[in-house]
């Protein structure tokens, strides 16, 4: 995440895809589901990145700015709701 | 379907002031070509009939081949390979082991396989080296969702690296260790915009409990008895002491002779 801060998204792409395939906790998991859709929306990959909002939010609802960028998403690519 | 066209008795029946008949070789009506058939003189009936050329013969031919191909890249696609029902099945225990040990719904692959090294396709692009017939990661998803449908991906490529990418999957037999509810690391570094704290005061709710769950005590997380923890600490505490004795006897061994 710390790598992601500093805005190498690459980088922190690839550490998250290697977490993702270790033993990791659900909750945890949500997290790191968010945090790349974070990078995906920064890279206006907007598909992408309301899969993975949805994905997350599916593990852990507690995540209000997954759903706040789900709406500014959908709207901004005028698509219908999920 | 025939076409007849009558012509006009000779000139020696007809008089003189009766116009007389000037037909073509060909006839063409509607943009159809006639080929013309000639009978006796005695019916004085020229007889149409559409031809068939060479295009037709072609097309028909043409198309016997497409038929053909048709039929050979059916059969390919009906055909799956022992190989490629192995990749099937290691694809599916992975994913039941996945669910299974780590409560990792297929969703959550899915997104996982989706994961792109953007330096490797940078690194290919400027090498030159870029391989456009190769399966994508987008290739990988779809062929892992037909497995999941029960159906054999066409891409057999695709399936042969989503079959090695998921076999490389770090401890897939081991489960997912059941821990007591502590403090997520992740919550805590996450800014999800809003603090939870302040959102359950406005909203009176227990608001992302488990991310306020406090630290587990120091002394509950120690597995080795306290004697061997700080039997480590007393030795190097005691090695000056044991230095200055030391040195006071051998001043003292010397003094003595």
């Amino acid at each position: 995440m710390s790598v992601q801060s500093e805005g190498n998204y690459a980088e922190a792409l690839q550490n998250y895809y290697e977490t993702m395939r270790q033993k990791i906790d659900p909750y945890d998991r949500s997290y790191i589901l968010y945090n790349i859709g974070l990078i995906h929306t920064s890279n206006g990959e907007h598909t992408k990145a309301l899969k993975y909002y949805f994905r997350a939010l599916e593990r852990n609802p507690f995540l209000p700015q997954a759903f706040n960028n789900m709406i500014v998403l959908c709207h901004y690519v005028r698509l219908s709701p999920l | 379907m025939a076409w007849s066209l009558t012509l006009p008795p000779p000139p020696s029946l007809s008089s003189s002031s009766l116009p007389t008949f000037h037909h073509h070789p060909s006839v063409f009506c509607t943009g159809v070509a006639f080929t013309r058939l000639r009978h006796r003189r005695t019916s004085n009936t020229i007889f149409l009939v559409p031809s068939v050329g060479k295009e037709d013969t072609d097309l028909r031919v043409s198309s016997l081949q497409e038929q053909q191909l048709d039929d050979g890249d059916d059969d390919n696609d009906e055909e799956p390979t022992p190989q490629d029902l192995e990749y099937v099945a290691q694809i599916k225990r992975v994913l039941e082991l996945l669910r299974k040990n780590r409560d990792m719904i297929f969703g959550e692959v899915k997104l996982t396989i989706m994961i792109e090294d953007a330096r490797e396709v940078e690194r290919r692009r400027l090498l030159g080296i870029e391989d456009l017939d190769g399966p994508t990661r987008e290739d990988l998803v779809d062929a892992l969702d037909e497995i999941n449908e029960g159906k054999i991906p066409k891409d057999r490529a695709a399936l042969q690296m989503l079959a090695e990418e998921l076999a490389s999957w770090p401890n897939l037999e081991d489960a997912l260790p059941k821990k007591k509810p502590s403090k997520s690391l992740y919550a805590k570094a996450t800014d999800t915009g809003i603090d939870p704290e302040l959102a359950a005061k406005k909203l009176n709710i227990d608001w992302d409990s488990a991310a306020e769950i406090e630290e587990q005590n120091a002394d509950d997380e120690t597995e080795v008895p306290p004697v061997v923890g700080y039997g480590a600490l007393y030795l190097v505490s005691a090695f000056p002491i044991i230095i200055g004795i030391s040195v006071v006897l051998i001043l003292f061994y010397n003094s003595l002779q």
